[in-house]
């Protein structure tokens, strides 16, 4: 990640900006608007592999703070923002996880707890919910 | 599935990097492009990259036309990246650190 970060360096206009992007280490939480509020169900599964999202998240967080403390390079700006998935049921946010993640996955028992909740409202909303954090990044040397 | 609706991240990337209107711009792990369509249209150029092939099949398939002069796609690990032409205005890191 650190060479990434460098080789970037070396691309860009002097003076030109990295954006990173990347969810921060929290899970990502299974919710569902009620219309009365948000009720949190569950987070998805991690499987506790270094490749867990979490980690890896974890992993480019500290990436950075060690370019920033040694001094390769300034975080100029920073912003967090939600990133959410909207399904339309437990079912289809089940599937789409598992066609599209490896290392972590709905829970039959946060799925459950979904399905009772969208079951007593009718116009509940559901959706998969990560904090994703954005840095603008100046280098200061290579 | 219906992916940030809001516009949440390209409205925070916007933010953070103007230089993207009119600039020349390297992403990093573009995957079928979900991102980089968002702002691809204010740049001068984009390329995308990404080791996924199938992913940047996808992308290539699901590519609207007034972006394809804009945009060139590369199935390339980020250690292969060069400048193809010259230096780049923004580097994009699109969840791939």
């Amino acid at each position: 990640m650190v060479d990434a970060l460098r080789l970037a360096g070396r691309l860009l206009v002097p003076g030109g900006p990295v954006i990173d992007l990347h969810p921060t280490a929290e899970p990502a939480h299974v919710e569902i608007e009620t219309g009365a509020g948000t009720v949190h169900v569950g987070d998805l599964t991690e499987d506790g592999t270094e490749r867990t999202p979490s980690r890896r998240h974890a992993d480019a967080d500290a990436a950075l703070a060690a370019l920033v403390q040694a001094g390769t390079v300034a975080v100029d700006a920073r912003r967090e923002i939600a990133f959410r998935r909207y399904a339309d049921s437990p079912a289809e946010l089940q599937q789409y996880l598992a066609e599209t993640r490896t290392h972590s996955w709905l829970s039959d028992d946060t799925r459950r707890q979904a399905e009772s909740v969208m079951g007593a409202h009718r116009t509940a909303v559901l959706w998969l919910r990560e904090q994703v954090s954005l840095s603008r990044l100046r280098f200061i040397r290579s | 599935m219906r992916l940030d609706p809001e516009g949440n991240e390209s409205g925070a990337l916007a933010a953070l990097a103007p230089e993207l209107a009119g600039g020349r711009v390297l992403e990093i792990g573009s995957g079928d492009g979900r991102l980089t369509r968002r702002y691809a249209d204010r740049a001068r150029a984009v390329i995308a990259t990404d080791p996924d092939q199938a992913a940047l099949a996808k992308f290539e398939r699901s590519m609207p036309a007034h972006l394809r002069e804009r945009i060139e796609l590369r199935a390339e690990p980020w250690h292969r990246l060069e400048p193809w032409g010259g230096p780049f205005t923004v580097v994009i890191f699109a969840w791939s650190l």
